[in-house]
């Protein structure tokens, strides 16, 4: 289904934490989910997203804001794009699962790409503190896992 | 170390086992939950399968750090999906013993060497036991120590570290050949050998995981087979050589239904006997998805034939496209190994006997991190290992043995 932004009406978005959200269809549409229920013709009243809270929502929507922007070069949405994932690790986390519940690949491969660039190159200990995340390992697994990788841990 | 910022909701400021980590992201599974915020959040909370594709996009030597991080990531790296998605995505790299016995992997993306680091080889005795790296798939190396009578293979996934040591062969004499590939057909792992038994050429089969060898009857051939083979569609390849070093023919094993077949040789010009190929100058490989032989001894250009409709109607073409590439006039061809091709109608190649080159028309690579002098063999980096087969494998690590 084409739809052109001339033509375009708008669709209410209602978030997790109850915020409603008017968005034009042609914007909208980019989420997959969103564009089932549209083509299905379930799209008349509040469209509940139960996982999705309303910051994230508004984010979410800006994104495809720019991206359903036909005037917008491809240059243009890359440094766009680039700008747009310098955010929190929590912002990034509601990100994807919002990016993943609503199917919008494009924007779930921005994120996932952000996050691959954030460990990429980085040693045991980095990526621990980088995640929060804590060392679980006994100290005798410890032991053998920097006799194994000792190259991990120069 | 929790970070804190506080313009916008929600704040990622935990600090928590991995073990919460894990039990939490079942939850938020199993309640699909994900968008409310709630307490502290790491990005290890998003499902498996986003991070399985995240992790899959990292190089190696990133994805073994990942590993000794956290369980829960070690745990993500050893499951069978991400095994799969990132055998998939893996780039071609290169193994690189020294004489020095160190193995070094470099991985290579295009023209660019990534990282290059040294791998664990400690008690695998890969050198005192003159063990023979025979074949490379899907990231596992088949060993053969030819030391004694009966030949001894291993299964090795240099990366994870991880060895196991097959069966011992029963019958006949040490090999004349031998071959280990995947069927994509029968999902299988399979080492072959071809042995003399009384003046006959007989085929033996182990499957990854079983408990023994099994006879699969006559070979086809008892000598002439090249040292190399090449692995396409679920089928080993090889050039069968006649007494007088002559191309005789092209055998294939196909893995899945353990059957040898033979495809003739290309139509081969009038330039070649003038020029007779040479079996250590004649090369089989794989380009995008056929079978092609390329023949580095007539002057200083290659002469190559494609394979095209492979078990149809097969039928052998020139590729013109590779003509015009030259090789170095100075360049000894015999240590020539093709890599893989680039895309922009370059080859990669490699010469051995100085630091690491990789040439296509000229250019070069130098791999400054590894002393000279070294073998270079093309590897991809995997995380199959072979603790996947289960069986009676017993699974070592090269450090604890």
């Amino acid at each position: 289904m084409s739809l052109s932004p001339s033509t375009s009406k708008m669709l209410s978005l209602k978030s997790s934490d109850g915020k409603v959200l008017e968005v034009e269809e042609h914007v909208a549409v980019l989420c997959e989910t969103i564009k089932s229920l549209v083509e299905d013709g379930c799209a008349d009243s509040p469209i509940p997203l139960a996982n999705v809270d309303g910051a994230t929502l508004g984010n979410v929507m800006e994104w495809c804001k720019k991206h359903a922007d036909q005037k917008a070069s491809a240059d243009d949405l890359e440094d766009w794009d680039a700008e747009f994932v310098e955010r929190d690790q929590g912002e990034l986390y509601h990100l994807i699962m919002a990016a993943n519940y609503l199917n919008i690949k494009g924007l779930l491969d921005l994120i996932c790409q952000k996050v691959a660039d954030m460990i990429k190159g980085k040693h045991p200990e980095k990526i621990r503190e980088i995640f929060n995340i804590e060392n679980d390992f006994t100290p005798e697994q410890q032991e053998q896992i920097r006799k194994d990788n000792s190259w991990a841990f120069e | 170390m929790a970070r804190k910022k506080s313009t916008t909701k929600p704040k990622a400021t935990i600090t928590r086992s991995s073990k919460e980590i894990a039990k939490k992201e079942d939850e938020q599974l199993q309640t699909n939950n994900g968008g409310g915020g709630g307490g502290g959040t790491s990005i290890l909370q998003i499902p498996d399968v986003i991070l399985i594709d995240i992790l899959s996009k990292l190089p190696t030597k990133t994805i073994l750090s990942c590993r000794c991080a956290c369980k829960s990531l070690r745990n993500v790296i050893s499951d069978p999906d991400f095994v799969k998605i990132h055998l998939l995505r893996a780039p071609t790299s290169l193994l690189i013993p020294t004489s020095e016995r160190n193995l070094y992997l470099a991985e290579v993306d295009e023209w660019e060497i990534g990282s290059v680091f040294q791998l664990n080889t400690h008690g695998l005795d890969l050198y005192e036991k003159r063990v023979i790296v025979q074949h490379s798939c899907n990231g596992l190396i088949c060993l053969c120590d030819e030391e004694t009578n009966k030949s001894q293979f291993s299964i090795w996934n240099p990366i994870l570290g991880e060895y196991a040591f097959l069966p011992q062969a029963e019958r006949g004499s040490s090999c004349k050949v031998s071959g280990f590939g995947y069927s994509p057909s029968t999902n299988q792992y399979k080492v072959l050998r071809v042995f003399q038994h009384k003046g006959i050429p007989k085929a033996e089969i182990y499957t990854l995981g079983m408990d023994s060898w099994r006879s699969i009857g006559d070979a086809p051939y008892l000598n002439g087979w090249s040292s190399s083979n090449t692995l396409l569609n679920g089928a080993l390849h090889w050039i069968i050589w006649d007494e007088r070093d002559d191309l005789r023919s092209i055998c294939s094993f196909d893995i899945g239904d353990e059957k040898f077949r033979t495809i003739p040789s290309p139509p081969w010009t009038e330039q070649n006997q003038q020029h007779r190929c040479n079996r250590f100058k004649v090369k089989l490989g794989v380009h995008e998805g056929c079978l092609y032989l390329c023949n580095v001894s007539i002057g200083d250009q290659f002469d190559m034939w494609i394979l095209k409709d492979y078990g149809v109607e097969e039928h052998w073409i020139k590729a013109s496209d590779h003509e015009k590439l030259k090789i170095q006039p100075m360049l000894d061809c015999s240590h020539i190994r093709l890599l893989k091709f680039l895309s922009n109608q370059e080859i990669m190649h490699l010469s051995g006997r100085e630091p690491l080159k990789i040439r296509g028309d000229f250019r070069s690579l130098i791999l400054y991190e590894i002393q000279p002098p070294f073998q270079v063999s093309p590897h991809v980096a995997s995380f199959v290992s072979p603790r996947h087969f289960g069986g009676n494998l017993k699974v070592l690590n090269v450090d604890s043995g």
